[in-house]
């Protein structure tokens, strides 16, 4: 690493966030390790603060903040834009403008690296905390066991022979790239869809030739916050279906290995249950159709071998009545239901 | 010490501070010192404190001497050697050690510090006195506490150099020259001096007025306010609208409560930021004096602990009792989400603002006393009607269903409000005298099945309480007046 290169950049879009955008740039420029950049991409913000606020960090901090301005495209666009501004850094980080990082993030994270210095690394897997909003509390990560689990024996571990790594949750934010990587293997987020984390997480799995796994906190996703769009329920639910789609063709094409794609479909199966559980009534209905067309595009094989391998009784019965149309008005009551006594909402 | 997770988003005000003081009590302690202390790199003294001189040593071995600036600035105090010098300190942030014995707290409470930051237990030091010495000069107090059911909670408190009031509490006064004068005098007792009690007196007819003035002159916290017959809801809104406190109270002058009531409100919603705390209540039967406290009403786990689950905040909409009067509310919480009296409703307006309150709050906390006192057998009182006026439950759920069920457009919330139209419904049904019964009860099932169709009311019946409680919607479903006029004979 030569001395000029950047160690890591950050990558944060901001689309009104008025309120938190200030606590997530102090939060980078606070580290206790400052070799560091960040890209600012403003998306077209309609609440008339947030640029400003993006404005006065970017010159205040001349050497350590580009600002990035355009119409508003989307998530997804707005971080592309992004990656492409990034010049010479060794690492990325996509970090969402309503979380923050962990004060001492970057030189945790350079400790943990340098021991890994020969090999390479192409993506490193961290865990975020959730930061609730409105108690102030800091509370532990959904998947927190499954990644323990799998980063039990060592931080090392190459995705080909861990097929553990497609449970985790597919948030885009927990990972840090190597840009040598993502310009190698051509990552990009789908510009237009909402939901833009979920295909390129099996994406980097597919491709990225071994990874780390990082057991401090690298960011605290802020939940309880008024207007956040995981806990939105309305007609942009049903963007879940388009990610599905992509994914579904993906995965036909390009992933090969038997227990990956099960797992995949585990992952549509909990994600669509869940929005099943939150969403309207009448969005439900809609979703539920649009879902049944999407399974449609899986091959026989591998739903077959998914309800001998993984499937939950809830689960196969889901499967079993998506293809029945006169029982969907049914069945969409009956998950719901089913979901709230066992619990297991994920968020 | 402070959980660090906690400095993150509270360092970005730490560039600015001049000066900056640790209190110390183990070694742990000097590890956090060593850990924090690069954040301050532009201030001019760090005061670290302690009993022992021991201890000062240890932390002065811990320090790295690479942070040379830093070093030098560095002064070490033994705790309470009396000195004139330190009494006048200013320091900008002080991380104070875990559970501060009230000696520690009296010590530094004489200087003038502008942010504490620290971690407690609850059952070891009392954060409420804590926060009362230090409110004084404080701009900010953060706080960490552990509380008695073992959960984190944060007291983050800040200055409003504007507005001092904390507490309001909301008294509308309709012809209660009887009552009023018991309420007050419980009300009043807690001699808290950022409180205001405003009484609104809703044209009152009788001697209400007078008892009031004679005594708002022995209590100057007291604020009348006079306005036209308008109405509970009206009286309540009326209050909310010119009340200045952090938090909100609504009592009822006809009832009274235990003199700690406020104080232990308070005391809860400060820590943790609750949007709503309420406590359980009692029964109070006027004729007999005798008072029976209020079972069913999900004031134990995990409403005690606080809670900021959203899934057990809004299970509050059918399975807490309809009495807003026996909490406190976060007046930022109320305004962010305009919520307000229906004041055109005549009766009945806690209803709606309950079930809104549940609905939209973020997090809620109870403890489990029984501190209020609920008169019943009063004459002229809501709850005693038994003819005609019930059918405003109609008009009420009318106006709910398209407050609620339509701007929130949750399943969750329209099962839990078929629930609570169920148990109204059965309460008047019961109520009502017989001659309305039949036409109410026609009218009720309307109402009932008006956005949900039988299939989901049994569901949600089955899913949110028991086989009993399905059974007696069976009944309902298969015309029960018949069967409730069986029972009355």
């Amino acid at each position: 690493m030569n001395k000029d290169m950047i160690y890591i950049t950050f990558i944060v879009p901001a689309y009104n966030v008025g309120d938190y955008i200030a606590d997530t740039l102090e939060s980078i420029l606070n580290q206790s390790y400052k070799k560091f950049h960040i890209i600012i991409v403003e998306d077209g913000s309609t609440d008339g603060v947030t640029l400003r606020i993006c404005q006065e960090y970017a010159d205040k901090y001349k050497n350590s903040i580009t600002l990035i301005k355009q119409r508003n495209l989307g998530v997804g666009a707005a971080r592309n834009n992004g990656l492409n501004q990034v010049k010479n850094s060794k690492y990325v980080c996509f970090l969402d403008s309503d979380d923050f990082l962990d004060l001492f993030f970057i030189e945790n994270f350079y400790k943990k690296e340098q021991q890994y210095k020969e090999q390479n690394i192409d993506v490193i897997f961290g865990l975020p905390n959730i930061y609730n909003n409105v108690s102030k509390n800091y509370l532990k990560w959904y998947d927190e066991e499954i990644f323990k689990n799998i980063f039990k024996k060592s931080s090392y571990v190459l995705p080909v022979l861990e097929p553990r790594l497609y449970d985790l949750e597919v948030n885009a934010c927990r990972k840090i790239y190597s840009l040598e990587f993502l310009r190698t293997s051509g990552f990009s987020f789908e510009d237009s869809v909402r939901y833009e984390d979920f295909l390129p997480h099996f994406f980097l799995l597919n491709n990225a030739k071994n990874c780390l796994g990082f057991k401090f906190t690298i960011f605290n996703y802020r939940i309880n916050r008024p207007n956040q769009l995981t806990l939105k329920s309305d007609k942009s639910r049903l963007d879940m279906i388009v990610a599905f789609k992509q994914t579904i063709q993906y995965m036909n094409k390009h992933i090969e290995n038997k227990i990956h794609r099960t797992k995949i479909i585990n992952q549509i199966l909990i994600f669509s249950m869940w929005t099943i559980s939150i969403a309207e009534i009448n969005i439900n209905k809609e979703f539920v159709v649009q879902l049944k067309d999407v399974l449609n595009l899986l091959k026989k094989t591998d739903i077959s071998s998914y309800k001998k391998e993984i499937a939950t009784r809830t689960q196969k019965l889901f499967l079993f009545a998506i293809k029945r149309k006169y029982l969907h008005k049914y069945i969409v009551d009956y998950i719901y239901f089913d979901l709230l006594k066992k619990k297991i909402f994920r968020r | 010490m402070i959980n660090i997770e906690h400095i993150t988003l509270l360092s970005a005000k730490f560039k600015l501070t001049t000066s900056v003081g640790y209190v110390i009590k183990s070694k742990s302690d000097c590890k956090f010192v060593k850990k924090t202390l690069w954040l301050f790199s532009k201030v001019t003294t760090i005061y670290i404190y302690s009993k022992s001189a021991e201890l000062l040593a240890i932390c002065d071995k811990e320090i790295d001497k690479n942070h040379n600036q830093l070093y030098k600035k560095i002064k070490y105090c033994k705790m309470f050697s009396i000195e004139e010098s330190t009494i006048n300190q200013t320091i900008d942030v002080l991380f104070i050690n875990d559970n501060p014995k009230s000696n520690v707290i009296d010590y530094f409470s004489k200087m003038t510090i502008k942010n504490v930051i620290g971690h407690l237990d609850e059952e070891k030091t009392n954060y409420y006195y804590l926060w009362e010495k230090f409110r004084v000069s404080c701009e900010q107090i953060y706080i960490t506490i552990n509380n008695k059911y073992n959960k984190k909670e944060v007291l983050d408190w800040k200055k409003d150099i504007n507005n001092p009031i904390e507490l309001s509490v909301i008294l509308p006064v309709y012809n209660l020259e009887k009552y009023i004068e018991k309420c007050l005098e419980s009300v009043t007792a807690w001699k808290f001096k950022d409180i205001e009690f405003l009484v609104v007196n809703d044209g009152s007819t009788d001697n209400s007025l007078e008892i009031l003035n004679r005594l708002q002159k022995s209590d100057s916290r007291i604020i009348i306010i006079s306005k036209s017959n308008g109405g509970c809801a009206s009286a309540r809104q009326k209050g909310l609208d010119v009340a200045r406190g952090k938090y909100i109270s609504f009592i009822d002058p006809d009832d009274f409560i235990s003199t700690d009531m406020l104080y232990l409100l308070h005391k809860r919603a400060l820590s943790g930021n609750h949007d709503y705390v309420y406590t359980g209540y009692y029964e109070y039967y006027e004729n007999l004096d005798v008072s029976k406290p209020v079972k069913n009403d999900s004031i134990y786990f995990p409403y005690n602990a606080g809670t900021t689950k959203e899934k057990e905040i809004k299970k509050l909409i059918s399975d807490s009792r309809i009495a807003i009067w026996r909490g406190v509310y976060k007046k930022d919480f109320l305004n962010e989400n305009k919520i307000k009296f229906q004041t055109n409703l005549r009766r009945f307006d806690d209803l709606p603002f309950k079930v809104e309150v549940m609905a939209k709050a973020k997090s809620v906390a109870c403890i489990t006393d029984f501190l209020y006192y609920y008169r019943l057998e009063r004459p002229g009182q809501d709850v005693a009607v038994d003819d005609e006026r019930l059918y405003i439950h109609f008009e009420i759920f009318k106006h709910l269903d398209k407050v609620i069920v339509d701007t929130f457009n949750s399943k969750y919330i329209a099962d839990l409000m078929q629930i609570v139209k169920i148990d109204t419904h059965f309460w008047a049904m019961k109520k009502i005298k017989r001659k309305h019964a039949i036409p109410y009860y026609k009218k009720a099932m309307k109402d009932i099945l008006r956005n949900m169709s039988v299939y989901r009311t049994f569901l949600c019946c089955l899913s949110y309480r028991d086989k009993k409680y399905f059974l007696k919607v069976c009944l309902l479903f298969l015309n029960l007046p018949r069967v409730l006029r069986k029972k009355k004979v």
